[in-house]
């Protein structure tokens, strides 16, 4: 065995192990973003069917959409302290995510849909910058809804609520599909 | 062979080995799932796999599953330190 086959075979390792981690990943997530894809149809549908109660609507899809995401992650909960390290990493960031959209919300003032539009292109900006990291379809279905999002927020159609949930949450629920199906 | 494991060395399953690895300490991977992520055909798996289950490196189960075959693998605790321990004398070869 000489130094260049031991080179060759690390790197052959390392390379097996991108890739495990990758698809790794899709497989694991892919329930959550199809889960949110639900959460996303169901909730929109119930705004432009109870539009004054969007507030509450909202609020009680995203608690079950986040205890939805805490109960899959369990299943798939780290043994190395590595990535347990790295799970906790990721979940501060979410929480500054989360806190940066609280402000952003505040200084927009009571504009119903442009807050739903900003966290929408905040969550999808998160998804796009996970891929950068781990995996390319991450970035394509955070892309794709933020520009199905902006396109239905600028038309100012009557159906935007159904225009989301047929795009936006539909598209999510195709893409949690599409991850869990990568090979 | 400079220490090196004689099972794991083999180039398939060296991939397969890593790619068993990147998974939980007992959790399983269905049978195409580890085929995609080491780009390889069913009966190559196949003969592998015999290989690394004869070593004790890994464990498989084969169930039915809605009138389907499911074939799911893990790696026993003797394959995941075998597999640190080729690792780490790959990596020794590099220091000499």
């Amino acid at each position: 065995m000489t130094q260049q086959m031991a080179r060759d075979m690390l790197a052959e390792i390392e390379q097996t192990q991108r890739r495990s981690a990758q698809y790794l990943g899709y497989w694991r997530q892919g329930p959550t973003v199809q889960l949110w894809g639900l959460v996303w149809i169901i909730a929109h549908v119930a705004c432009y069917f109870l539009p004054a109660s969007a507030g509450q609507i909202w609020l009680v899809f995203d608690a079950i959409g986040f205890a939805g995401t805490a109960l899959l992650r369990l299943r798939h909960s780290a043994d190395d302290t590595s990535q347990r390290q790295t799970g906790r990493r990721l979940m501060w960031a979410g929480c500054i995510l989360l806190a940066f959209g609280a402000i952003a919300s505040m200084l927009i003032g009571p504009r119903g849909r442009a807050i739903e539009v900003l966290w929408t292109c905040l969550f999808m900006s998160a998804y796009m910058l996970h891929g950068l990291w781990f995996g390319l379809r991450w970035t394509v279905l955070g892309a794709l809804v933020i520009a199905v999002s902006l396109l239905a927020y600028f038309s100012h159609s009557p159906w935007y609520e159904l225009i989301m949930a047929a795009a936006a949450g539909g598209g999510l629920l195709l893409g949690g599909t599409w991850m869990r199906h990568a090979r | 062979m400079n220490g090196l494991d004689e099972v794991i060395h083999q180039s398939t399953r060296l991939r397969m080995m890593t790619a068993l690895h990147a998974l939980k300490k007992d959790e399983w991977i269905e049978f195409v799932h580890l085929k995609s992520l080491i780009n390889a055909s069913d009966g190559n798996l196949g003969a592998h796999l015999d290989t690394l289950a004869r070593a004790g490196y890994v464990e498989i189960d084969k169930q039915i599953v809605g009138k389907k075959p499911l074939t799911r693998i893990r790696t026993t605790t003797a394959g995941r330190a075998a597999y640190r321990h080729h690792v780490a004398q790959l990596r020794s070869l590099l220091d000499m």
